[in-house]
């Protein structure tokens, strides 16, 4: 090692390019293009136009940016035209007088025409900022370099999300493009304490990552926690937002969902409401909402543009159908195969006439057809969309049909994991769903094994799970356990906009007033 | 260190207090009182509200929790001394609670299943609970109370929808002081199940109102005995009903919903085993919690592991079967009860009033504090 540390350095060695891309930009173009070179090689399509422009004496640029990017016509109308062409209107007395740094901010502040202009030193930066699709001018004999915002790609319209379809509200969607995003949200939320906080997250893919919050509403000790875990990540590629969740979770080693995920932007507005923080990927529809509790995922966004009444029942067919969802298919083993006695009679002979023939206990059939579904459903979403569909109905009809004419299920057992299927859809959370359907067979295991004991200890499991949990914090059972009265009117039965008062109470929330209470006196027509 | 709302000690001391109540507690009161079962249940609170009392003039004068206290009161070498014998007292709760509750499913429900799968089960599931601590501990008791609560009401107003006969009450309250002084005294040592109060109310997040808790809890026992003990006398009159086992349940199992759902029982065992759950749970942590005071253990959780093997070999050995298990019930485990959870605090609390008041110390100045998470 000795021997290493002395040997002497040749000048001649090019600097490693890991060392070079952290170092500052040079006064001289060619050194700078020639170091650009080496850190770009092999990009083909990186564009470096080396320009001149002023005369007596002439400058030299350099431009960088990479096509497919860039909006073409802004370099050439902001950019080329007014150094090349306009700046002759200004008199070359007035270019040469000026020392190196004013001269950048005569190029800056007077003659390039577009908004967004600033200033970048290393290779890194300029590096960054060409693959994010702006465009990098070098001008000979001065640094910094300036970078001006140029970004254009095809991006997809914001469309209604295939994911949560509602039938009243906004339709409109997230799309890949972060600013498009930030946008949709910042039309909504018209206050000067809406907060976009950039981040750049990925030593490889530099991601733009923007945490969302509204600085009097959202608690400052969540907001610095997220930021804190965010500035913590160092990992070398983010190219979704589901790479941040497990960052941002407080508990790793578990299935069940702390974050929310969600593609509607007016569903993020109401979370931000409420004093939760979202986050945003580039390149990512998907935003994330933390913290978030378990009840929240029976709340659809379109309870709170209906009637509080049908919005509120609702919310209880929903929990309803999360339970069937959930117990269901366990429960019928557990009374097929240990509690007959607790159905009626008729309806036992009904179900077990249907069974006569089927060669597998109804725990064996439930486990094969529940595997079925979920495969069917998978299958739905990864093929074709012209093909999906037809591949669930023939499934769903005639798989199941010819399975039971072949005698190898029940009927009553198709039912079942029919009905279970359609319950499992009724969650409009999609995330919080997969835990239900994973955790189905949990129980069907200990239904079958103990029957209700089963289902009642595998439950007790499931729930001692649930409390543990916190999201940032926050009690994942909350506001049921710990029970938190006030909160309760927005979980099973939604409040009345006209009686909410006060928000969601979020830990550390300072601002919990949403609006005045009505004046009573206002009310005699 | 974690507070828990008196909400969350309303719910855990109702769960140390419910299940019990339920399915015994009117049995009780209906061999010593027969149709006056009623009066007895109706009576119990003026002993209730003493004992709460009792328990609430501990805390007040107390700087620590349970089993510090003791300490308190007795002297080191007396309190720790007590104490080990309390963890004996809460494992053999623990055990006979386990034991009661397995050998009533195999003779009711599951005969098929053996006692070892049962027990490990309910042991796998207590332990699961106990190691994510105390304040996951009070969130579950929440949830066993929302569910348990409206469902044993439920039972009581679907069993009073079937037959009844009000002949059956009568004659009104005839029954002789003995037997009633007898039935109350047998209904008020099942509260001494709240002797869990004088740990828990030092991590209530309000202490002063603590003792709410447990007068809601008085309340909520005395209207669930008194309405299942109307109900069993009513359907199945005075005698049969001191005939039965479990009159509760058996009342359970005549009900019919719609000429159509019939033998509820297991969905009742179901909703039970939460509670039962809940019960064993909390003393095999308190029994854990005092080991881990008595010797100044970092924490309590460890202690689950190996005292879940005592808990599973004591509660198969203590009983061939389940009467034997009923004759244990109605001789050792009353005076047990009655000793350790009431007779106990009684002694403390002369001990307290004969205490100078000094002032609440801080909770996170305590040892008990430091390790409940």
């Amino acid at each position: 090692m000795r021997y290493i540390k002395g040997q002497k350095t040749n000048d001649s060695q090019p600097i490693p390019l890991d060392e070079l891309v952290e170092q500052n930009l040079s006064s001289d173009l060619q050194e700078n293009l020639a170091s650009l070179d080496r850190l770009l090689e092999g990009c083909s399509d990186v564009v470096i136009k080396e320009f001149e422009f002023a005369k007596e004496p002439t400058i030299k640029a350099g431009l960088l940016y990479f096509d497919g990017l860039v909006q073409r016509s802004a370099i050439e109308n902001h950019i080329l035209k007014p150094l090349m062409l306009e700046i002759e209107k200004i008199s070359p007395e007035f270019l040469s007088i000026y020392e190196a740094q004013d001269m950048l901010n005569s190029v800056q502040n007077r003659i390039l025409s577009t908004v967004d202009l600033d200033t970048i030193n290393t290779f890194d930066e300029v590096c960054h900022h060409i693959s994010s699709g702006d465009t990098v001018l070098i001008i000979d004999g001065y640094t910094p370099a300036l970078v001006a915002d140029t970004r254009m790609w095809e991006t997809r319209a914001m469309e209604t999300p295939e994911n949560e379809i509602v039938i009243f509200g906004p339709k409109e969607g997230f799309t890949e493009t972060l600013r498009i995003n930030t946008g949709a949200l910042r039309r909504r939320i018209k206050s000067t304490n809406f907060k976009i906080e950039p981040f750049v997250i990925g030593k490889i893919t530099k991601t733009d990552v923007v945490l969302c919050y509204i600085n009097n509403i959202a608690p400052e000790g969540l907001v610095n926690e997220v930021r804190k875990r965010l500035n913590n990540i160092d990992i070398d590629a983010v190219l979704d937002t589901g790479y941040l969740k497990e960052f941002i979770s407080d508990n790793t080693s578990t299935m069940f969902s702390e974050i929310e995920h969600t593609e509607k932007p007016d569903r993020v507005c109401g979370h931000l409401l409420e004093g939760r923080v979202c986050i945003m990927v580039d390149g990512s529809p998907m935003a994330i909402i933390t913290p978030i509790s378990f009840p929240q995922y029976l709340i659809s966004s379109e309870d709170y543009y209906t009637h509080y009444v049908p919005a509120s029942l609702f919310r209880i067919l929903r929990a309803g159908a999360l339970f069937i969802s959930l117990l269901l298919p366990s429960i019928y083993v557990a009374l097929i195969t240990f509690h007959h006695e607790m159905i009626p009679t008729s309806l036992y002979l009904t179900i077990l006439a249907t069974r006569q023939g089927v060669p597998f206990p109804p725990f064996l059939e439930a486990l094969m057809l529940e595997a079925t579904f979920e495969m069917l459903r998978e299958a739905g979403i990864r093929l074709p969309r012209a093909v999906g569909p037809a591949v669930s109905i023939v499934g769903a009809l005639i798989i199941g049909d010819a399975a039971v004419r072949a005698g190898l299920v029940s009927t009553p057992m198709v039912v079942v994991v029919a009905f279970t299927g359609i319950a499992s859809f009724v969650m409009p959370a999609y995330n919080a769903g997969i835990i239900i359907r994973i955790s189905r067979f949990g129980f069907l295991f200990a239904g079958a094994i103990l029957g209700f004991l089963g289902i009642m200890v595998a439950l007790g499991l499931f729930l001692t799970r649930m409390v543990s949990l916190t999201s940032l914090g926050q009690p994942y059972m909350a506001p049921i356990a710990p029970f938190n009265r006030a909160q309760m009117t927005d979980i099973l039965i939604r409040r009345p906009w006209f009686k909410s008062e006060k928000r969601p109470y979020v830990e550390g929330m300072d601002n919990q007033i949403r609006q005045n209470p009505p004046d009573k006196d206002d009310g005699g027509l | 260190m974690y507070r828990i709302s008196n909400f969350q000690i309303f719910c855990i001391l109702m769960i140390l207090v419910g299940p019990i109540a339920y399915l015994e507690v009117p049995k009780r009161l209906a061999v010593l009182t027969f149709n006056s079962g009623w009066l007895a249940a109706l009576l119990t609170i003026i002993p209730g509200i003493l004992i709460i009392m009792m328990f609430n003039y501990i805390i007040r004068k107390s700087q620590n929790p349970f089993p510090l206290l003791l300490e308190e009161y007795l002297g080191k070498i007396g309190g720790k001394l007590l104490a080990g014998i309390y963890v004996i007292v809460f494992l053999f709760i623990v055990s006979f609670t386990l034991s009661v509750f397995v050998n009533f499913i195999i003779t009711n429900v599951l005969p098929d299943i053996p006692v070892s799968v049962l027990i490990g089960s309910f042991l796998f599931l207590s332990y699961f609970i106990i190691k994510n601590g105390l304040e996951n501990l009070a969130r579950l008791s929440e949830l066993i109370v929302f569910i348990g609560l409206p469902f044993s009401f439920g039972i009581v107003f679907l069993a009073a929808s079937q037959t009844l006969d009000v002949k059956n009450l009568l004659p009104l309250a005839r029954v002789s002081i003995n037997h009633l002084g007898l039935a109350v005294f047998s209904a008020s040592a099942v509260l001494g199940r709240l002797f869990p109060i004088l740990t828990i109310a030092y991590f209530s997040n309000y202490r002063p109102k603590v003792a709410n808790a447990a007068y809601w809890v008085l309340g909520f026992y005395i209207i669930l005995i008194f309405s299942a003990t109307v109900v069993t006398t009513l359907v199945y009159g005075s005698v049969a009903s001191t005939l039965l086992t479990f009159p509760v349940f058996s009342v359970l199992r005549l009900i019919k919903i719609g000429e159509f759902l019939s033998n509820l029982d297991i969905f009742f065992i179901g909703i039970w085993i939460a509670g039962i759950i809940g019960t064993l749970t909390f003393f095999w942590f308190m029994a854990c919690f005092t080991t881990q005071q008595i010797f100044n253990l970092k924490g309590y959780s460890f202690l689950a592991a190996p005292t879940s093997l005592i808990i599973a070999v004591v509660s198969l050995l203590i009983s061939p079967n389940i009467v034997v298990l009923n004759i244990i019930n109605e001789t050792l485990v009353v005076l047990v009860y009655f000793f350790f959870l009431i007779m106990i605090p009684i002694i403390l609390f002369i001990l307290a009033l004969f205490k100078p008041d000094q002032p609440i110390k801080s909770s996170s100045d305590s040892k008990g504090s430091s390790a409940i998470m």
